[in-house]
């Protein structure tokens, strides 16, 4: 890797994370670095694959550096609360000490960097391979389906309205794209909670990016969409500006940062809030699945294929993860486990032939609920995100297997803050951390 | 779109029973110990690790052993055939007890094996199904065959009598832990008698070098008596494994033993802080003993443990006991 902190002798691990819409990301990664930062201690002391690394260090500084220092002021000062979310890529580097016999010839130093970004810009893979007519064909398609089409609706009849041939009104496709921008974010939010939000950059722009420079949005008009779509728009109408700002995103934004990122990564960690997607219900749960298998779609592609040898190249494990189980009960919590490989079964077995190790995993970053135990039953209690007040629940059992049509929804689960006296010296109490990494970092 | 019972999805209820400053303060000392306690279990033995090097080297002391045997008989019986062949029966002899030792420690290693494949079995059975399998008289006879020397083995049989092939794996966890539970209350107690005594001997120890002597003793102590009420002999790996804890526990007594010399001569002037942290120090090693009395429990265990066998709330109570105490005195 040309652009790694550090020189080339010591070996670097790069490991992309990256999560669908409030999955945890930031949270992860300060738990992950303080996990790493108490390595003799805790649960990732008895993980026997990673029984030679005896002490990470932190290193501080460097070209877009993770903000650690944020993730420990906002877990451990009062009042506590969750870090502050991705808003632009960042890495996180941590120097590991290797505990190797002295006849042993490999590093006894290594690097492994925490590669974070946006995961609407993962969603923006779904759309490298389209144009800007298969863009507007497969947009058509969501949003005809509910709760987009009635969230959005309005603005999908404006721009079915919408000749392609016509004249583009510059101020009007401004308008629209901000409004397309507030839709996605509306779709993201609860009480929807929908991930396949596209183009992802309309949501997290970053720093190199300004989404009204280049102004495009799907358009459902007859021109485009359906069998009688044109071959080609003229100059200077809504189909022509709206398609070349559209090819400019995907080649000159979406396409490079693949390009330069994707090619170092030695494992993927992709974050699901599929608690967050139940409790919204079944339209979100079909939505996130789809979504998943649309950005581990790449990972089959043959090595002849660009994105192929892109994510072949060295990505050799990625690691599904649904977070917060900490507000289930432990049964509770094991059931996830086995409705997460139920949900993504089709995915995994799609996966297994293609060499790549793919683990389904439901782990909690922090933990921030308490069990406690009255009467031969447990409860929970924890403080509530949103009012900060204390609250003892019960969640709700969950059945041992995922119906097939997805349809199921938690009813008010609350949103939980963290726990008050968590310490940069102490292992962050968290459910399969350990695993987690354990899977990474195996030699 | 289609309405009606069929498209409405399964709903799962939370239940708020509280809200508000009523609901107890959250602890998050309790929650690592709560993970501790529930933390998957880890394997009964580490995985083997012979490395290249370790090999050579033993090879290279074998090979030296035998030539300077094959020597010393050699001169020897120029000297007198008589010495010759006294120090070639002795070389012999030494040779046949050293197979005898290898094949017994082997015959220890693969009892316990037995024990981790049967636990292993068992679990991935009774995730697979429920259903009676011709796996469970072939498991009755091996455990049978486990405790054939043991003192328990004429009421393990009278457990087992009843087993035949109508019984499923569940039934038969079931059944055998049932069997234990009296054995897991009295190992629990003695485990937690036993870490409550380390912790408090070490909050009020004024000896580091007693401190050390004592956690070897009375953890070695705890593995034998939980063996022996299991009614099974620990194999020599088993030892070794449970012996590399107890030495962890040892290392951690020295590491806090040495901070607290380092830290008393500078800060620690006043009394009260000084107690803490011995207090500290007493819990951290009653918890570390409490870890190696479970890692006791599971190896003596033919069936994997279903509830924690050392109860979570059996951690608290040392905590507490050894804060109280060690305070108290």
């Amino acid at each position: 890797m040309s652009d790694s902190f550090l020189a080339r002798s010591v070996p670097v691990t790069r490991i992309g994370i990256t999560g669908l819409s409030q999955a945890g990301k930031s949270t992860l990664i300060t738990s992950l670095i303080n996990h790493l930062e108490n390595l003799r201690r805790g649960s990732l002391s008895a993980q026997t694959d990673l029984d030679l690394l005896v002490h990470g260090h932190w290193l501080r500084g460097g070209e877009h550096s993770f903000d650690y220092d944020a993730g420990l002021h906002a877990l451990t000062n009062q009042p506590v609360r969750w870090p502050t979310s991705t808003t632009d890529w960042s890495i996180a580097r941590i120097e590991i000490n290797v505990d190797r016999p002295w006849y042993s010839l490999k590093p006894r130093k290594r690097v492994i960097e925490l590669f974070d970004y946006p995961g609407e810009w993962l969603l923006d893979l779904m759309l490298l391979e389209w144009d800007y007519r298969q863009f507007c064909e497969a947009l058509w398609a969501w949003v005809g389906q509910e709760p987009r089409h009635t969230v959005g609706a309005s603005l999908i009849a404006e721009l079915a309205a919408i000749d392609p041939l016509t004249s583009v009104d510059t101020a009007q496709l401004a308008v629209l794209q901000e409004r397309w921008a507030d839709f996605l974010a509306e779709c993201r939010i609860a009480p929807y909670q929908l991930s396949r939000n596209l183009p992802g950059r309309f949501l997290l722009s970053g720093r190199d990016f300004d989404p009204a420079e280049y102004p495009f949005v799907p358009l459902f008009g007859l021109g485009v969409v359906g069998n009688d779509a044109a071959h080609d728009f003229p100059k200077g109408s809504w189909g022509a500006v709206c398609q070349a700002n559209f090819d400019h995103y995907r080649n000159d934004q979406a396409r490079p940062f693949f390009d330069q990122h994707f090619r170092a990564l030695d494992a993927q960690v992709i974050l699901i809030d599929l608690l967050g997607a139940m409790s919204a219900g079944p339209a979100a749960l079909k939505d996130m699945r789809a979504a998943l298998e649309g950005v581990l779609e790449p990972f089959r592609y043959q090595s002849g294929h660009w994105l192929g040898q892109l994510f072949r190249r060295r990505i050799r494990r990625v690691a599904v993860c649904a977070t917060k189980i900490d507000h289930l009960l432990p049964d509770d919590q094991h059931r996830l486990q086995s409705l997460l490989e139920s949900y993504l079964y089709e995915t995994v077995q799609r996966l297994a032939a293609a060499s790549i190790e793919l683990k389904v995993m439901a782990i909690a970053a922090v933990q921030s609920a308490q069990r406690v135990e009255a009467g031969g039953t447990g409860s929970l209690i924890g403080r509530d995100k949103r009012n900060g007040e204390k609250i003892h629940f019960t969640p709700p059992t969950l059945p041992s297997t995922m119906p097939h049509n997805l349809n199921l929804k938690i009813d008010e689960l609350p949103q939980l803050a963290p726990p008050a006296g968590l310490d940069r010296a102490q292992v962050f109490p968290s459910r399969r951390i350990d695993q987690l990494l354990a899977f990474l970092l195996a030699e | 779109m289609n309405t009606g019972p069929i498209d409405e999805p399964i709903r799962l209820k939370t239940t708020v029973h509280q809200q508000g400053d009523e609901v107890p303060e959250i602890d998050v000392a309790q929650i690592r110990l709560d993970n501790d306690l529930d933390a998957e279990p880890e394997p009964l033995l580490p995985p083997q690790r012979t490395s290249l090097f370790f090999r050579l080297v033993t090879l290279s002391i074998i090979t030296w052993l035998m030539l300077q045997w094959f020597q010393g008989t050699v001169w020897s019986w120029a000297i007198s055939p008589w010495l010759g062949g006294g120090i070639a029966l002795i070389g012999v002899g030494v040779m046949m007890g050293l197979v005898v030792l290898a094949w017994r420690a082997r015959a220890a290693s693969r009892k316990l094996d037995l024990i981790s494949r049967m636990q292993q079995r068992i679990r991935r059975a009774q995730r697979a199904h429920n259903q009676p399998s011709s796996l469970v008289p072939e498991l009755a006879a091996e455990i049978d065959a486990l405790y054939q020397r043991s003192p328990l083995n004429a009421s393990l049989r009278e457990q087992l009598a009843a087993v035949d092939a109508s019984w499923s794996v569940a039934e038969l966890a079931q059944g055998l832990n049932s069997w234990y539970g009296p054995l897991d209350q009295e190992a629990a107690q003695l485990i937690r008698r036993e870490s409550v005594r380390t912790g408090i001997f070490i909050a009020a120890s004024p000896y580091p070098a007693l401190d050390l002597l004592l956690v070897a003793w009375r953890n070695i102590a705890m593995v034998e008596r939980v063996a022996y009420i299991y009614g099974l002999r620990l194999s020599a790996p088993a030892r070794w494994h449970l012996y590399q804890l107890i030495l962890r526990n040892i290392a951690f007594t020295t590491v806090t033993e040495t901070m607290l010399d380092s830290v008393s001569q500078t800060w620690l002037s006043n009394i009260l802080l000084q107690v803490g942290v011995r207090a500290g120090q007493g819990i951290g090693v009653a918890l570390y003993s409490l870890r190696i009395g479970h890692q006791s429990m599971r190896l003596c265990r033919v069936v994997p443990e279903s509830d924690p066998l050392i109860d979570r709330n059996i951690g608290k109570l040392v905590i507490d006991s050894v804060r109280s105490r060690s305070s108290g005195g």
